[in-house]
C-alpha cells in the first residue's frame, strides 16, 4: 500500500515534468499564452476600475477592497488549473479518445485525468494577477499577519479550489450524457463566476441563494473577504459562513465525486 | 455566386443540430447581461440620470453591444486549422475564392445566430429588464446600415487574427488579446459615456467604438445627424484600412505557405 | 479440454440515436422536437477464443466490430450477456484486469503528440508499474523487432504514419500483456509498412503464445496473421470458423476464362452464366457445387479453345460479398 502511494506522487511528477517538456517546446507561444490569460482577467478589473472613477463605489465596497475579493477568485483559479484542467477540458478528452485510453490503464481514472492534464498559461496568468491585486490591495485594507488569519487564508483557499473543482467535475460527468458540454460549463462555471466576482450583496435574492446554496460561489470569494474586511453587508448572512469554507468544499466535492461514480456507467464512447 | 450562398445555407444548417447548446448560449448571454445590469443598477442607485445617461439607456446598450458579440462571433481559428491539419491547399485548389467562402460561412452562422440567440435574448432581456425602442424610423434605418459596417470592421480585424496563423503556430492569444480590447474599448463591458477621458481620447484612434457603440448610439439617438454623418466616414475609412491590410497579410501570407510547401 | 481464456455469452449493446433530418425544414423541426432512435450495436452475440488463438474480427462499418471490442477491453458496460476474460469480468475488475491486455487502436494514437517515443514509454512503465528488467528485455526486443532504433528518440509528430503505428504498438505491449486487441491497426499504411507489422504480429502469436483479436478491413492481414475468422454483420456473429472452411463453404461461384479461336455462338449449359469478354474470351459462371468444372469443359469440347483459366473466389470476393449483402451467411 505504501509503496503504491510513493508511486503515485512519483507518476505525478512525472506526468507535470512530460507536460513541462512539451510546453517548452514552444516557449514564445508559452509566454504569450499566460500573458494573455493575464490580459484578459486584468481587462475585466480595468472595467471596474474605469467605472470607479466615476461611482466611488458599489455597496460601500470601494476599489481597493474590491480587488481583494477578486483576488480570492485569482489565486484559487491558478492553483485550481494546476489539478483540474483535465476536468474543464474534459468534453475534448472524451471526443479525442484519451479517455477511452485512461479506461485501459491499471489506475484510477480520475487520478490519470487531472495528474495528466495541467494548464500552467492559465496557472500562470491568474496566479500572477492573484498575487498583484492581492499585494495591491491587502496593506489597503489592513490586514493583518497573525498566524491564525493565514492558516485560515490557507484552509480557505484549499476550499475554494475543491468548490470550483466540484463543478468542473459535475460538468465532466454531464459529458456522459451529452456529446456538447461547452455551454453547460459556460452558464455554470464561466457566468456564474461572473457574478462572483462581485460582492454577492448588490444582486437580487434568487442570485443569493444560488451563489450561496446552489452554485456555492460566495464560499470562494465574498465570505472570506469578509473575514478581513468585515463590511457591513454581512449583516444579511449568518456569521457562521464566513468559516465555514473548506467545509462546503469538501462536502460538495463529496457530493460531485458520487455522482461521477454513478454517470461513469454511462459512458458510451461515442467511436470515431 | 450561388456557390457561396451553398456555403451560407451549409453554415446556417451545421448550426441548426445542436438543440441544448442553442439553449444554453441564449441563457449565457441573457446571464451575462443581467450581471451587467444588476451592478448598473446599483451604481445608479435612486439617480434619475447621471451625465445625462439614464439607466434605460445603459441596459440598451448592453442588451445590443453584448447579445451582437455573441452573435457576430466569428471563429479565429478558421485558417489555423486548416493549415495544421495541412488542408489548407485544397482551399486553394477549389475554383472559389478561399476568403469569400470564409466569409459565407460566416453569415450563415451568425444568420443563424442572429434568430436563434439574439433574438430571443432581446426578447427575454426587454421582457425582465426592458430596452428602449430606437428613438425613430429614420435612426432605425441609421442604426442598421452602421451595424453592417461595424460587422464588417470586427469581421476585417478577425480575418487579420486568423491571416497571422501564417506566421505563428498558434492564434490563441493574439485572437485573445484581440477579444479583451474589443470588449473593453467597444462599449461591450462598460458604456463608453462613462470612459475615463483620457481613455477617449485614445479610443478615438482606434476602430473599436465604431463595432458596437456608434451603431448604439444612432439607434438611441444620442447623437445628430451631422454627427452620425461623420461617424459613417470614420467606419469607411476604417474599413478601408483594415481591408488594405487583410490584402497585404494574405499575400504575403499565401506566398509564405506556397515557399514553406504548406 | 482447454479452457477459453476469452468467454463471451449473448453480448447486447443498444444506443440511442438523434435522429437527424434534411433539409432546412427538417433541421429547425429537430431543434424543438428532436427524434430518436434505438440502434442494437451488438445483439447477441456469443464466442470463446483459447490462450493462444489469433482470431481475425471482421465486419463492415457499424457492424458492431468496435463496439464489441470495447466491451472486451471494458470501455463500456454490456446492456446485456455475460464476458469473462482471463478470470477477470472487464467492466467490474477494470484496473486489474487491464494489466492482463494490450489495445492498439490504429486511429487514435496514445504517444504525446510532442514528445520523444521513449518518454511516452517512460511514462508507461510507470503507469503500469513495468519492472526495470522486464521493461528493458521489452524495450529493446521491440526496438529491434519493429526496427525503431532511427526514430525513437524524435518527437511523435515528426513521424511517419507507419513508424507511429508501429511505436504505437509497442507502447501498447510493453507490460507483456497475454491479449492484444488489435484495432484495424494497418489502416491507411502501404504494402511495406502493413507487411512489418503483420510479420510482428505472428511473431507475438507463434513465438509469444499471445492471443491475439485482430480487427482491419484488409482480408490480407487476416489471411496473413489469423487461422480462426469471426465474421459480423448488424450486431450479429454470421460466421465463426477457419478462413478455408469460409471459403470452401461460401465459394458460390467459379469462373472458368476462355479464350476461343474465333467468335462461337455457344449453346446454352444449363446452371452456367455465359459472358462476353474482350476479343474472342468468353467466362462461364457457376456454383462449383451444382456444376463441375468437367462437365462445362466437355461441352466446351467441341469448340476451338486457345486458353483456358480458372478462377476461384478469394476470401477478399467472399467478404465483400457479404458486406454488400449479395451472399447470406
Amino acid at each position: 500500500m505504501k509503496k503504491n502511494r510513493v508511486n503515485t506522487v512519483h507518476m505525478m511528477l512525472f506526468y507535470s515534468k512530460i507536460t513541462i517538456n512539451a510546453w517548452f517546446q514552444y516557449k514564445l507561444d508559452a509566454i504569450l499564452r499566460s500573458f494573455s490569460v493575464f490580459l484578459r482577467e486584468a481587462g475585466t478589473i480595468a472595467v471596474v476600475y474605469f467605472t470607479l472613477i466615476t461611482f466611488n463605489d458599489i455597496n460601500g465596497w470601494n476599489i481597493k477592497e474590491l480587488m481583494f475579493l477578486f483576488s480570492f477568485i485569482f489565486l484559487t483559479y491558478s492553483i485550481l488549473i494546476i489539478f483540474f484542467t483535465g476536468l474543464r477540458d474534459f468534453e475534448w478528452i472524451v471526443n479525442d479518445g484519451r479517455f477511452d485510453r485512461f479506461l485501459l490503464r491499471p489506475r484510477g481514472v480520475l487520478f490519470q485525468i487531472l495528474a495528466s492534464n495541467s494548464d500552467w498559461f492559465a496557472a500562470i496568468g491568474h496566479g500572477g494577477l492573484g498575487v498583484l491585486l492581492f499585494v495591491l490591495s491587502a496593506n489597503n485594507v489592513n490586514v493583518e499577519w497573525s498566524a491564525l488569519n493565514i492558516i485560515y487564508f490557507a484552509f480557505t483557499i484549499f476550499g475554494g479550489v475543491l468548490i470550483q473543482g466540484s463543478i468542473f467535475l459535475i460538468i465532466a460527468s454531464l459529458s456522459f450524457f451529452f456529446i456538447k458540454t461547452g455551454n453547460i460549463r459556460d452558464v455554470f462555471y464561466w457566468n456564474i463566476r461572473s457574478f462572483a466576482v462581485y460582492p454577492i450583496s448588490v444582486f437580487p435574492k434568487i442570485i443569493q441563494v444560488i451563489l450561496i446554496y446552489i452554485i456555492p460561489f460566495a464560499f470562494v470569494n465574498y465570505f472570506p473577504s469578509q473575514f478581513f474586511l468585515h463590511k457591513s453587508d454581512m449583516i444579511a448572512y449568518p456569521e457562521i459562513y464566513i468559516y465555514i469554507t473548506p467545509i462546503v468544499g469538501l462536502t460538495v466535492y463529496l457530493l460531485a465525486y458520487l455522482f461521477w461514480r454513478v454517470s461513469l456507467k454511462h459512458y458510451k464512447s461515442s467511436g470515431n | 455566386m450561388s456557390v457561396y450562398f451553398e456555403y451560407i445555407k451549409i453554415a446556417f444548417l451545421n448550426k441548426c443540430t445542436y438543440r441544448v447548446e442553442c439553449l444554453l448560449g441564449i441563457l449565457s448571454t441573457c446571464l451575462q447581461i443581467f450581471i451587467s445590469c444588476a451592478i448598473w443598477k446599483v451604481l445608479y442607485g435612486t439617480n434619475q440620470n447621471i451625465n445625462d445617461i439614464t439607466y434605460s439607456m445603459v441596459v440598451t446598450n448592453f442588451v445590443l453591444s453584448q447579445g451582437l458579440s455573441k452573435a457576430f462571433s466569428v471563429n479565429d481559428f478558421a485558417i489555423q486549422q486548416k493549415i495544421n491539419d495541412g488542408t489548407i491547399c485544397n482551399e486553394f485548389l477549389k475554383p472559389v475564392d478561399y476568403r469569400i467562402s470564409i466569409l459565407a460561412t460566416n453569415l450563415g452562422e451568425i444568420l443563424f445566430n442572429l434568430i436563434a440567440f439574439f433574438l430571443p435574448t432581446v426578447l427575454i432581456t426587454s421582457i425582465f429588464i426592458g430596452i428602449l425602442p430606437p428613438s425613430g424610423l429614420i435612426n432605425s434605418l441609421l442604426f442598421l446600415l452602421s451595424i453592417i459596417l461595424g460587422f464588417i470592421i470586427l469581421w476585417l480585424i478577425s480575418s487579420i487574427v486568423q491571416m497571422s496563423s501564417f506566421w505563428i503556430i498558434n492564434v490563441w492569444s493574439i485572437s485573445t488579446i484581440k477579444n479583451v480590447i474589443i470588449g473593453v474599448l467597444s462599449g461591450s463591458l462598460l458604456p463608453l459615456w462613462f470612459m475615463p477621458e483620457s481613455v477617449l481620447q485614445i479610443i478615438n484612434y482606434t476602430p473599436f467604438d465604431s463595432i458596437y457603440f456608434i451603431p448604439i448610439e444612432i439607434y438611441l439617438g444620442t447623437i445628430s445627424l451631422y454627427e452620425i454623418m461623420g461617424c459613417y466616414v470614420r467606419q469607411v475609412i476604417w474599413i478601408i484600412i483594415l481591408y488594405s491590410l487583410s490584402r497585404i497579410m494574405w499575400k504575403f501570407g499565401k506566398k509564405r505557405l506556397v515557399v514553406q510547401g504548406g | 479440454m482447454i479452457e477459453p481464456i476469452i468467454r463471451v455469452e449473448n453480448l447486447k449493446k443498444t444506443f440511442k440515436v438523434s435522429k437527424r433530418a434534411n433539409g432546412l425544414p427538417g433541421r429547425i423541426a429537430n431543434l424543438f422536437f428532436p427524434k430518436y432512435e434505438y440502434k442494437k450495436a451488438v445483439d447477441g452475440i456469443s464466442f470463446n477464443i483459447l490462450q493462444g488463438e489469433a482470431v481475425g474480427f471482421v465486419g463492415a462499418n457499424g457492424a458492431g466490430k468496435s463496439t464489441t471490442i470495447k466491451m472486451l477491453s471494458g470501455i463500456i458496460y454490456p446492456d446485456e450477456g455475460n464476458i469473462e476474460i482471463a478470470g477477470f469480468i472487464p467492466y467490474k475488475d477494470r484496473k486489474k484486469y487491464v494489466s492482463n491486455i494490450g489495445v492498439v487502436f490504429g486511429q487514435k494514437s496514445q504517444l504525446s503528440w510532442d514528445l520523444p517515443v521513449v518518454d511516452s514509454f517512460e511514462l508507461l512503465r510507470r503507469i503500469y508499474s513495468i519492472s526495470d528488467s522486464v521493461y528493458k528485455q521489452n524495450f529493446e526486443k521491440f526496438v529491434d523487432l519493429l526496427d525503431m532504433s532511427s526514430f525513437i528518440n524524435q518527437p511523435v509528430r515528426q513521424l511517419s504514419l507507419g513508424q507511429r503505428m508501429r511505436a504505437d504498438i509497442a507502447a501498447s505491449l510493453l507490460h507483456s500483456p497475454r491479449i492484444v486487441f488489435f484495432d484495424e491497426p494497418t489502416i491507411g499504411l502501404d504494402v511495406v509498412a502493413k507487411e512489418k507489422i503483420r510479420s510482428f504480429i505472428r511473431y507475438l502469436n507463434k513465438e509469444q503464445g499471445v492471443t491475439i483479436i485482430f480487427t482491419t478491413h484488409d482480408m490480407q492481414d487476416i489471411e496473413q496473421t489469423c487461422e480462426r475468422l469471426i465474421l459480423i454483420d448488424k450486431g450479429h456473429k454470421i460466421y465463426d470458423g477457419s478462413i478455408n472452411g469460409l471459403v470452401d463453404a461460401y465459394a458460390y461461384e467459379k469462373k472458368l476464362v476462355v479464350e476461343f479461336m474465333q467468335d462461337y455462338t455457344i449453346d446454352e449449359i444449363s446452371d452456367v452464366l455465359i459472358n462476353d469478354l474482350e476479343g474472342h474470351s468468353k467466362e462461364f459462371v457457376f456454383n462449383p457445387h451444382k456444376v463441375s468444372v468437367k462437365s462445362v469443359i466437355n461441352n466446351l469440347s467441341k469448340y476451338d479453345i486457345v486458353d483456358l483459366t480458372v478462377e476461384n473466389m478469394n476470401i477478399e470476393r467472399i467478404v465483400r460479398q457479404i458486406y454488400e449483402g449479395e451472399i447470406k451467411l
